[in-house]
């Protein structure tokens, strides 16, 4: 009995000592992720930037939620957003997720409102509830076109608050599919099997297709397919009944357990493998190296910066891009990358403290900061960063490095 | 005993020493009901003076209600189940489930309470057949519900194959998703689960059973009975949460109801309620408990702290409050 007494007075104390340590929660949003040098701090503007009210243009506070830094993808966003809050002179308040189910998200959305966020760039949120909300607050966001369903639109369109949405099938999934499979074509592929989510995914269905106009353009044959969410069985699968027809293989999938089943069965001298999303961002390197990996993508990061210029245009009551509903906007696309350079030049120069675009191109978005060029022609300046004419390593690489001062 | 204590009752009579056990037992119950309600207004008083009255704000208890509501209405139904000590991992599939099938029959043009009808069948269904597994295959209840989960996970997700997800016609019900119809809910199933609890045959059956299931049968009580309409009243609340969930997210996916499992436990724990069951469950106690989570969770946001601080407290708390109260004379934690 006396043991519990104290267990039970260590737990108070425990509980208040450890949310009294809470304090301020000042000093470490926007700090960047774990191997991030933080030696590349922008500049900022050197003139102050007001608007028609002669008020100071920046000091807003951006909201974002998305897993831990520790995840690879997550320490990019981190990084982009950080290079965009100080070159704005803005605040980013990060919302850390250890799950991205609707409720989590839900709580994410309403705890950054509750900090006062200003916006709030929506990664995820399928909950008309949600934008309810936020219009009811009086706080901005800006999402993916995964997250505009048809009840949401009911919701968003027509409110001040809506600053659009990425529109994520606006070919670009299809181009991915297509240069990844045609990637491993040209490098000798001729008899290939692919997996993607299953059929009905928007983003699968669309990458899929770019994998069979590859094969049908390049005269390459596909022997097989996959179309659903264990990648790990259906990698398996293919390789134990068509595993010596195929000379290549292709997949919508995350994480290395498709690289691992290659390897299982032995055939990685024998497939090409090329993988949309990049395995992981510490083994991809080794894995191009070695040729378990014959491509993958990269550059899927630098389009939170387009998400949150689209809230400072709004925040800043500076002209909006893509105003009309349905708000729609270009996304900026991930490249294909077939060797350990190209990773990890886009990891330096594009995933790194600079998000490959350099701050005259982010700030040429707002009107307060630019106010030479009509919405149009800034309309036209965000398309074309997503442009593959643009947006590629052979163009990011020596902008970023000039700016960086680097030769 | 240490041996002084042997020479202290050495000198005693019976019924001194029966005296004394009777007060330590009422001293620990009396702690054990009240630290739990202790601790939440600590932590409501901690927080409101850390945001300087931002956490008691209208704002922020609106905010309250729609992160608590699902978890306080699943842990009404959870007071009957966790009373015979029947730890349960499939709650969250389960809720998945129910509030997939729902959104297909309100979407195909069903109307909305039957709609409801239909995911209150699937959830109560689910349950029965855990029920029944306990029951007559005499599998440990903690292992069926394993196995309701897998299967309730693989509905689902052959459910939403084609989509991904399934849309909620959120605009044709978003009266749901209002706060006051979620207080009127809340309050009706506390009061009606109070009732049940306390004041039927149906409460007092459930802890002689989660006391001593051989004892509650010699004395008279269907155990089998008894099971399954614990684990019904369970799978009611199971629906009634996965409907509010529904409309409250606005999509049916393979993410509805997850970490819901680890939550309800931890609600069920923190309030202070034993989870082998037994005399000594209380109502209210997993109600403070969800309150407790919710409070903590909502607070430490408010904080700027990282949502995995949360994670971590909640975690910690749990193995401390199992720790300190967990009933080591009735042998295994989960049956």
């Amino acid at each position: 009995m006396k043991m519990r007494k104290i267990l039970c007075i260590v737990l108070a104390l425990m509980m208040v000592l450890s949310l009294a340590a809470c304090g301020s929660k000042d000093g470490d949003e926007g700090s960047g992720g774990e191997d991030d040098p933080g030696t590349n701090t922008p500049e900022l503007p050197s003139e102050t930037v007001t608007d028609d009210e002669g008020n100071e243009v920046g000091g807003y506070k951006i909201g974002f939620f998305y897993l831990p830094e520790s995840d690879g993808l997550s320490a990019q966003f981190h990084r982009a957003l950080d290079f965009c809050a100080q070159i704005t002179n803005c605040e980013i308040e990060y919302y850390d997720m250890m799950t991205f189910s609707a409720e989590e998200v839900n709580t994410a959305v309403e705890t950054l409102v509750s900090t006062g966020c200003d916006g709030i760039i929506m990664i995820s949120g399928t909950a008309p509830s949600l934008y309810e909300y936020m219009n009811e607050q009086g706080v901005y966001y800006c999402g993916l076109t995964r997250s505009y369903t048809d009840e949401v639109a009911m919701v968003v369109d027509g409110s001040e608050y809506n600053c659009g949405f990425l529109d994520e099938s606006s070919g670009n999934n299809y181009e991915l599919g297509y240069m990844v499979a045609e990637s491993i074509i040209k490098q000798g592929a001729t008899k290939i099997a692919y997996m993607a989510a299953a059929t009905g995914s928007e983003i699968a269905d669309e990458r899929v297709r770019g994998f069979e106009a590859a094969a049908a353009d390049n005269g390459a044959e596909i022997v097989t397919s996959y179309r659903g969410s264990d990648y790990a069985t259906g990698a398996a699968d293919i390789l134990s009944t068509r595993g010596t027809e195929i000379d290549g293989l292709v997949a919508d999938a995350t994480g290395d357990a498709v690289i691992a089943a290659i390897n299982s069965a032995g055939l990685s001298d024998s497939i090409l493998y090329g993988q949309v999303n990049a395995p992981s961002a510490s083994d991809t390197s080794e894995y191009l190296d070695t040729g378990h990996l014959a491509a993958t993508t990269g550059g899927n990061n630098t389009y939170v910066c387009q998400m949150f210029m689209q809230l400072f245009n709004a925040i800043s009551g500076a002209d909006r891009l893509f105003d009309t509903d349905p708000k729609l906007i270009p996304m900026i696309p991930s490249f294909v990358i077939t060797n350990s350079q190209e990773w990890d030049d886009a990891n330096t120069y594009v995933g790194g403290d600079v998000p490959g675009l350099i701050p005259e191109d982010i700030l040429a978005l707002n009107s307060w900061y630019t106010p030479d060029t009509t919405v149009e022609e800034k309309e036209e300046l965000m398309t074309k960063y997503t442009t593959s004419e643009f947006w590629n390593l052979e163009n990011i690489v020596p902008r970023v490095k000039e700016y960086l001062g680097e030769e | 005993m240490d041996t002084e204590t042997v020479k202290k009752n050495a000198n005693r009579t019976e019924e001194e020493i029966q005296e004394e056990l009777i007060r330590r037992q009422k001293r620990k119950e009396t702690i054990t009901s009240i630290l739990p309600v202790v601790g939440l207004v600590v932590l409501v008083v901690l927080f409101t003076v850390l945001t300087k009255g931002q956490f008691i704000g209208m704002d922020n208890l609106k905010l309250l209600v729609n992160q608590c509501f699902t978890m306080c209405v699943i842990v009404v139904g959870g007071a009957f189940l966790y009373s015979i000590g029947g730890l349960d991992m499939a709650i969250g599939a389960i809720m998945a489930l129910s509030a997939t099938v729902l959104t297909l029959a309100f979407n195909a043009g069903v109307p909305f309470v039957i709609s409801f009808l239909i995911g209150v069948v699937v959830s109560v269904a689910c349950m029965s057949v855990t029920a029944f597994i306990r029951n007559y295959l005499k599998v440990t209840p903690f292992i069926a519900s394993l196995c309701m989960m897998n299967i309730c996970q693989g509905l689902v997700l052959t459910a939403i194959a084609s989509t991904g997800r399934i849309v909620f016609n959120y605009s044709q019900a978003a009266w749901v998703d209002d706060t006051v119809t979620k207080i009127i809910t809340l309050v009706l199933l506390i009061f009606v689960g109070y009732v049940l609890f306390n004041y039927t045959s149906i409460g007092k059956s459930l802890k002689a059973i989660g006391g001593n299931a051989t004892a509650a049968r010699i004395s008279g009580i269907k155990v089998e009975k008894m099971v399954f309409i614990a684990y019904a009243i369970v799978g009611i609340t199971i629906a009634i949460g996965g409907l509010f969930t529904v409309v409250r997210s606005g999509v049916a996916d393979n993410t509805l109801g997850t970490g819901l499992n680890l939550n309800v436990m931890t609600a069920i724990v923190l309030g202070g309620f034993p989870l082998t069951g037994g005399a000594n469950a209380k109502f209210h106690a997993p109600l403070i408990g969800a309150l407790t989570v919710t409070v903590l969770t909502n607070g430490l946001g408010l904080l700027g702290q990282a949502n995995a601080m949360g994670y971590a407290i909640k975690g910690l708390l749990f193995i401390i409050v199992v720790a300190s109260t967990y009933e080591k004379s009735k042998g295994k934690l989960i049956s």
